[in-house]
């Protein structure tokens, strides 16, 4: 297993936002979690990237204990996420997005110099990383510039420069037109199976959700009521009993 | 050749035009001593916008890269000016000694309060450095049996360097100048190296900054020891050119100055400041020596320019600039 | 015996602290703006004391006529001045206010601000009163008697009255104060008009100790600034504990070490305090 949690617990005043929750996720797979709103979907997110900090459980990434490591630490140990409200660098060019990240994982976003060699380096691994989300050409523009869809493609590709191991997807189709959907589904799938990222997503669009799937983690009210691959999820019954009430159907 | 500049946009041609206006100014700016020799008054003047101009720069290197709003950057000038003022009565005159030590203590002091100061959001941080610069403002008072408390840091010595007195007005200016045109340079390096565009991006998102492995407590702090160290060298300078030190240096007052020459430049534009700095510096001469009430007339155009033109006026004039060029470009493509 | 008297005048100091940070807190809390000319609102109104005592009112008269004609200005100010960058980025409240302090103080300067003038105190409060072996001057009683009074009365309009329903509100939750139907423009003028009532009411009663000149409440801004931070930015319950924490350390400091390291060390205990607790005492300050 890449990433596994352990009872992982979290209360808001009374509330159990999450409740003794065990995540296995294993490598090279798209892992997706999905629920009715207000299933702790976004607080189990927040307690795996270290935003806040458990009530009681940990958090194991790879076989190091990372439970409420803070997010910079997480990133230098290949752990990537992106963000519900696509999170680029809007005034910096769309190449330094990607180069800003790769400086990083690489320990010298502090340096003040670099040898014409490294720069040349970075320029090519950050072009080569926009091959693979399609944003090739497109260097030398302003992030603030692209487009919707295209800002999410960057903000996966920033991911990807940190050669993770793991990317947690908030939420990546939220908010996208149909035909960007289809974009960033497949480039989704790309990923895993060209370079063998583990991706985790959480995601309200179910449909979406069973096609690209590995397995799926079904939660409400902060539990985990089902752990399964899409075609026995689908046939579940107390997957059907949460979404009755919700606006999905499956 | 000026019709094929006009006609043909080739991406450089905007950067050699402005590498060439950039030298033309530089060399203006040099040449001041030549043509002020019946002037010496307007040398002085001259001079004290140079320090004023790189005390902002220092200011921007901090509000303009990773977006830290600091109301009492006239702390870390004013302990420059004392401390460098304070260690040529005491220990030596040499230059060479005197300001490699001042900021050596700067980095030293700005590194402990600033561990404590970056890790604080935005409003939080702009309340204690406005504190900071009161408190140090206090240990003027406190120190004054060292400082000369009220009537100020008298008697600094002449400075000299490999064993020459730093006496003609003419080769301050240019001392100076020389400070401000390397600090120019370094701060323009900066910007384009690793260091500068991560300062950038923290700036710009924080969040996302870390989630890409970013120390952002670190790189923060990296922003204000550089900004303190700058602008304490320019303090120091400025005691050893000026003779004595005033508690007026590290008064808010001062604070709001500095804070207004970046603004007034545009926050993050290093040049933008800079200029700012030397065109208030001569106003502000100029308007005082007219009327008693200097206070309010900036008080009242601060209130102004952030109501009217929050990106500052060279900020609202090279966007102007920017929209005309990018017009005619798209007339002449 | 200095301890119990500086003690005592710790809360004399607390008192007149938690009126000016009252103002403050709540031109925070409703507005989100920091307000760096809160001190030149106390000057303002420490000077006008001088003012109107010079033109023959009396000092009783001179309580109410002062915090009002402050308080109008507050008014003012927000209508003409604040509501103009209400949606900008913090950066410019910050710049506004700042670039407003200099503006008045400026002002102030012209008005005789550059000399320190002491206000007389009242023939009827100029006793000394004696608790024990104590001698408390009567001004100084009197002094945080009306600061803890305006603090009550504040307190109690703020948990009872519509208006302080709407604050609290706003306070808690701007985007929820103006779902329930919260005219935030007006009440945002109202706001800011009793800060700055409160903040030249606080100058008005402590310039007969505290004197009055132009960059009188510096200091004072200062120290509520300390308060904010220590009790969290925008508690109310904070700002009052703080205040009367920072006022027995001034006053303490300055018994035994002179005002200006009284300071410094309430500084060094501020850091020292945000580098564990950054939201205050009740951890209830703001973080955004």
């Amino acid at each position: 297993m890449i990433l596994e949690t352990t009872d992982l617990t979290k209360h808001f005043g009374g509330l159990k936002a999450v409740n003794g929750v065990n995540l296995r996720i294993a490598p090279a797979a798209i892992h997706s979690i999905i629920g009715p709103n207000g299933a702790g979907k976004t607080t189990l997110f927040n307690l795996i990237t270290g935003a806040i900090k458990p009530a009681a459980g940990r958090v194991m990434f790879d076989g190091v204990d990372v439970t409420g490591w803070p997010a910079e630490r997480l990133a230098k140990i290949r752990l990537a996420r992106t963000f519900q409200r696509t999170s680029v660098f809007h005034d910096l060019s769309v190449l330094e997005n990607i180069a800003l990240a790769i400086r990083s994982r690489e320990g010298i976003s502090r340096s003040i110099w670099l040898t014409a060699g490294t720069e040349r380096a970075i320029e090519a691994e950050a072009c080569d990383i926009l091959g693979r989300v399609r944003l090739r050409g497109r260097e030398k523009d302003k992030a603030g510039a692209l487009a919707h869809g295209n800002q999410r493609a960057l903000d996966i590709a920033i991911g990807l420069a940190l050669k993770p191991k793991l990317i947690l997807m908030d939420e990546p189709l939220a908010g996208m037109s149909r035909g960007d959907r289809e974009t960033i589904a497949t480039l989704i799938t790309a990923l895993r199976d060209s370079l063998g990222v583990t991706i985790v997503v959480v995601e309200h669009d179910v449909a979406m959700v069973m096609r690209l799937s590995d397995r799926i983690t079904v939660m409400q009210h902060g539990y985990v009521i089902a752990d399964a691959p899409p075609a026995e999820i689908r046939d579940n019954e107390a997957v059907r009993k949460a979404y009755l009430h919700g606006s999905f159907a499956i | 050749m000026s019709d094929e500049i006009a006609t043909m946009p080739m991406p450089g041609t905007d950067r050699r035009f402005t590498g060439l206006a950039l030298l033309a100014a530089a060399a203006l700016g040099a040449s001041v001593p030549l043509w002020t020799e019946n002037m010496p008054f307007v040398l002085i003047l001259a001079s004290q916008a140079v320090v004023a101009a790189i005390v902002a720069l220092s200011l921007d290197l901090l509000m303009g890269s990773t977006g830290l709003l600091s109301f009492g950057h006239a702390a870390w000038y004013g302990f420059g000016a004392y401390l460098t003022g304070i260690a040529a009565k005491m220990l030596t005159a040499d230059v060479v000694v005197l300001l490699p030590l001042t900021v050596v203590l700067t980095i030293v002091l700005s590194a402990i309060v600033g561990f404590v100061l970056v890790r604080q959001i935005g409003k939080t941080f702009a309340i204690l450095t406005l504190a900071f610069g009161q408190i140090l403002f206090a240990l003027v008072f406190v120190l004054s049996s060292i400082t000369g408390g009220e009537d100020g840091l008298q008697g600094i010595p002449i400075p000299t360097a490999f064993g020459f007195q730093i006496v003609k007005p003419a080769v301050w200016y240019w001392l100076l100048y020389g400070v401000l045109l390397v600090a120019l340079a370094g701060a323009f390096h900066i910007r384009r190296s690793p260091l500068g565009k991560a300062w950038l991006a923290i700036r710009e998102n924080t969040e996302r900054a870390r989630f890409i492995g970013l120390n952002v407590s670190l790189l923060k702090l990296l922003s204000y020891i550089v900004s303190a160290s700058l602008a304490a060298l320019a303090g120091g300078l400025f005691a050893l050119f000026n003779g004595a030190a005033s508690p007026d240096l590290l008064n808010w007052f001062e604070s709001g100055k500095v804070l207004m020459y970046v603004v007034l430049g545009g926050v993050g534009t290093i040049i933008g400041p800079v200029i700012g700095a030397a065109v208030f510096t001569v106003t502000e001469h100029y308007v005082s020596s007219i009327t008693d009430s200097w206070l309010i007339y900036f008080g009242g155009f601060f209130v102004l320019i952030v109501i009217v033109a929050p990106g500052g006026l060279f900020g609202a004039v090279s966007n102007l600039w920017q929209r005309i060029a990018a017009a005619r470009r798209g007339m002449s493509a | 015996m200095l301890a119990a008297s500086l003690a005592l005048n710790g809360l004399v100091m607390g008192s007149v602290l938690l009126l000016f940070s009252l103002g403050l807190t709540l031109i925070y809390g409703v507005g989100r703006i920091v307000n760096f000319a809160h001190g030149a609102f106390f000057s303002l109104g420490a000077m006008a004391g001088i003012w109107s005592a010079n033109s023959g009112l009396p000092f009783w008269a001179a309580l109410f006529v002062v915090p009002l004609g402050v308080g109008l200005l507050g008014v003012a100010l927000d209508w003409l001045v604040f509501a103009r960058i209400r949606d900008r980025p913090m950066v410019d409240s910050l710049l506004l206010t700042f670039g407003l302090a200099l503006l008045i103080t400026g002002v102030l300067y012209e008005l005789g601000g550059r000399n320190v003038q002491i206000l007389a105190i009242p023939p009827a409060l100029q006793s000394v009163v004696s608790l024990g072996a104590i001698k408390l001057p009567m001004y100084r009683v009197f002094l945080s008697a009306v600061a803890v009074a305006l603090t009550m009365a504040l307190l109690l309009f703020l948990k009872n009255s519509d208006w302080g329903l709407r604050v609290r509100a706003a306070n808690d939750n701007p985007e929820m104060g103006a779902c329930l139907g919260i005219d935030r423009e007006k009440l945002m003028h109202s706001v800011v008009g009793v800060g700055a009532a409160l903040a030249a009411i606080s100058g008005v009663v402590g310039a007969p100790i505290f004197t009055a000149y132009a960059t009188v409440g510096d200091k004072i801004l200062i120290l509520a600034f300390m308060t904010v931070i220590l009790g969290g930015l925008g508690s109310l319950r904070g700002a009052i504990v703080a205040a009367y924490v920072v006022g027995l350390i001034t006053v303490f400091g300055e018994g035994y070490f002179g005002g200006q390291l009284a300071l410094m060390l309430l500084f060094v205990l501020v850091m020292a305090m945000l580098i564990n607790w950054p939201r205050g005492f009740f951890g209830e300050g703001r973080t955004e």
